[in-house]
């Protein structure tokens, strides 16, 4: 038998747990509906900031024996034209999460005032981009900061917000308080972890930005500890974020705890990956005799 | 597959050949580039100055291989200098090649666009196709690769064309090539070179009825399917591309020749 595998996450309703990761392809609406038309429930765009930004000089991309190292550095075209460009999908509800990011509350706030008018179903706030001053962990990893930047997005939307989470502190669940107590409906984590890479004939750290995020299957133990700690402290729901590229590893996830699941890295195999993690999961789910996906999630606290 | 294949590779420079006055081509040797397939493209590191991609101008079964490169940027402009024995990165080959299949084939470039058009000379008429050469540029100095074609097709098949009349056929490469498929000796038609000049060839193919392949440049930075800045509509060049036929072109005329996304992803003219 088929199994349904649609889930709401903070309201939002997506036809299976899975979403294209922030900073993946999605910087135009084309790419986040080519992922949408490949099998993901959602996509999350690429973090929009108030103004456009080119990012850093190549190589903004490394590989490594242990996934990708990235400091692609928030290239984005920025809020207003970012507007413009969702103005495309207007009316079609679309389950396209746009990602932001600033420097303080009152960059944050701004931004939310430029994209709110369009239609899409929610934000996810990025609080954790490891590799650009002044925008990333500097705000991330401070729950006062946090609480301010949230407060801040609260009160100019009606729509959900996600809090994109880093775990290069120990303070996690701390800043995820200051998110959730000043008004964010649900948490996503992991974003990447601080990373170098460097080329040994050369001696050279390898990316322009010499320090990036390692993303890929290396972090995936981390993110699935870090939502576990979640789901024990928060009744919110979660994003699990960290080296999905199987049906096993979002099934993972979903047993520590999260509503739904982000793939990222694995995209460089293709945009296949999407329909092949969600029949991974239905096989499961009726190997497991679930009903829905909603039944998965958080299973493995009850050890 | 794993993520590790996509490692950069350092390779030592063999040579540096001078083609024209502001084209080089630089000779390496990289055994993964040995299975490479006509118009597909490396991603070249210029360490301490830039990442780009780069077709591939030659490659043989032991792997020596090429990039024909003019200066446009720092990466570019220090691998133009390049000597032998400098250090260089290599990823790749990657993206969609060419199609490569018995047929008429007329062969359209501009500047370095003549670079993964030599490889696709090459296998097409190993493939036993009519292989016939446009080789475009702005003033005689530019033409690239008259030499290196004349190896690989008859000569009477093999056409030059200068913007200021200098050398060959005076005028744009397009209009030859619309003559010459107006003949009716063309089926497929393959490009690379200005996009401009590339679009026009476009609505020629499309308008005569016959096959149509064209090797876009975009702003690119993984090469690798995971940043999503070199799109062309729902297409991303680094892995749908960078050969696009023509109707995987159909939902973007409106960018193709006209527009390009920024690193930023804003719009510019191209």
């Amino acid at each position: 038998m088929e199994r349904s595998l649609r889930v709401s996450i903070a309201g939002v309703k997506l036809e299976n747990p899975l979403l294209l990761a922030s900073g993946i392809v999605g910087v135009t609406v084309d790419s986040l509906t080519r992922a949408l038309e490949a099998g993901a429930g959602g996509a999350v765009s690429k973090s929009i900031g108030l103004e456009p930004r080119e990012g850093y000089r190549n190589p903004t991309l490394v590989a490594t024996d242990s996934g990708l190292v990235n400091a692609v550095g928030l290239a984005n075209p920025g809020a207003r034209v970012f507007a413009e460009e969702l103005s495309a999908i207007r009316g079609r509800l679309l389950p396209i999460i746009v990602s932001i990011f600033g420097g303080g509350p009152t960059e944050f706030g701004r931004v939310v005032e430029i994209l709110d008018g369009n239609d899409f179903p929610a934000y996810e706030l990025n609080l954790s981009c490891p590799h650009v001053e002044g925008v990333g962990t500097e705000i991330g990893h401070d729950p006062e900061v946090v609480a301010s930047v949230v407060k801040a997005v609260r009160s100019r939307t009606r729509k959900p917000i996600f809090a994109k989470l880093s775990a290069n502190t120990h303070r996690t669940v701390e800043v995820a308080r200051a998110a959730v107590d000043s008004g964010a409906d649900g948490l996503t984590a992991i974003n990447t972890m601080r990373a170098m890479a460097i080329e040994v004939e050369t001696g050279r750290p390898t990316l322009s930005n010499k320090f990036g995020g390692l993303s890929g299957g290396a972090i995936r133990p981390i993110a699935v500890a870090r939502v576990y700690e979640l789901y024990q402290a928060f009744k919110v729901p979660i994003i699990g974020c960290g080296g999905v590229s199987t049906w096993e590893h979002a099934v993972e996830l979903m047993l520590a705890g999260a509503g739904a699941v982000e793939v990222g890295t694995a995209l460089y195999q293709g945009y296949g990956v999407f329909q092949e993690v969600n029949r991974g999961i239905q096989s499961y789910m009726a190997r497991k005799k679930f009903k829905k996906v909603q039944e998965v999630v958080g299973l493995g606290h009850k050890f | 597959m794993d993520i590790s294949s996509e490692k950069i590779r350092m390779r030592k420079v063999l040579k540096n050949v001078r083609e024209t006055r502001s084209i080089n081509t630089v000779f390496f040797k990289d055994e993964a580039c040995a299975s490479a397939k006509p118009g597909q493209f490396v991603m070249v590191w210029e360490p301490g100055y830039d990442e780009f991609p780069m077709s591939l101008s030659n490659y043989d079964a032991k792997g020596v291989s090429s990039v024909t490169v003019k200066p446009w940027g720092p990466g570019s402009g220090e691998l133009v200098g390049a000597r032998r024995g400098d250090l260089i990165g290599v990823r790749g080959p990657y993206g969609h090649p060419y199609t490569v299949e018995k047929c008429n084939a007329l062969l359209v470039g501009g500047g370095t666009g003549l670079a993964p058009l030599l490889p696709l000379a090459r296998a097409l008429t190993k493939a036993g196709s009519k292989v016939s050469v446009i080789i475009g540029g702005r003033s005689k100095p530019d033409i690239l690769f008259e030499k290196r074609f004349k190896r690989i097709v008859k000569r009477k098949n093999l056409y030059v064309t200068t913007d200021d009349g200098t050398y060959g056929r005076p005028g744009f490469p397009t209009d030859l090539a619309e003559e010459l498929i107006r003949e009716g000796k063309v089926d497929r038609v393959y490009t690379c070179g200005p996009e401009v000049m590339m679009r026009k060839l476009y609505d020629i193919a499309t308008k005569a009825g016959i096959e149509y392949e064209a090797s876009l440049e975009r702003s690119m930075k993984c090469g690798m399917g995971i940043c999503g800045s070199c799109t062309v509509g729902k297409k991303l060049l680094c892995r749908d591309g960078a050969i696009l036929r023509g109707e995987d072109l159909k939902d973007s005329l409106g960018e193709f020749g006209l527009l390009q996304r920024d690193a930023s992803g804003r719009y510019i003219k191209v």
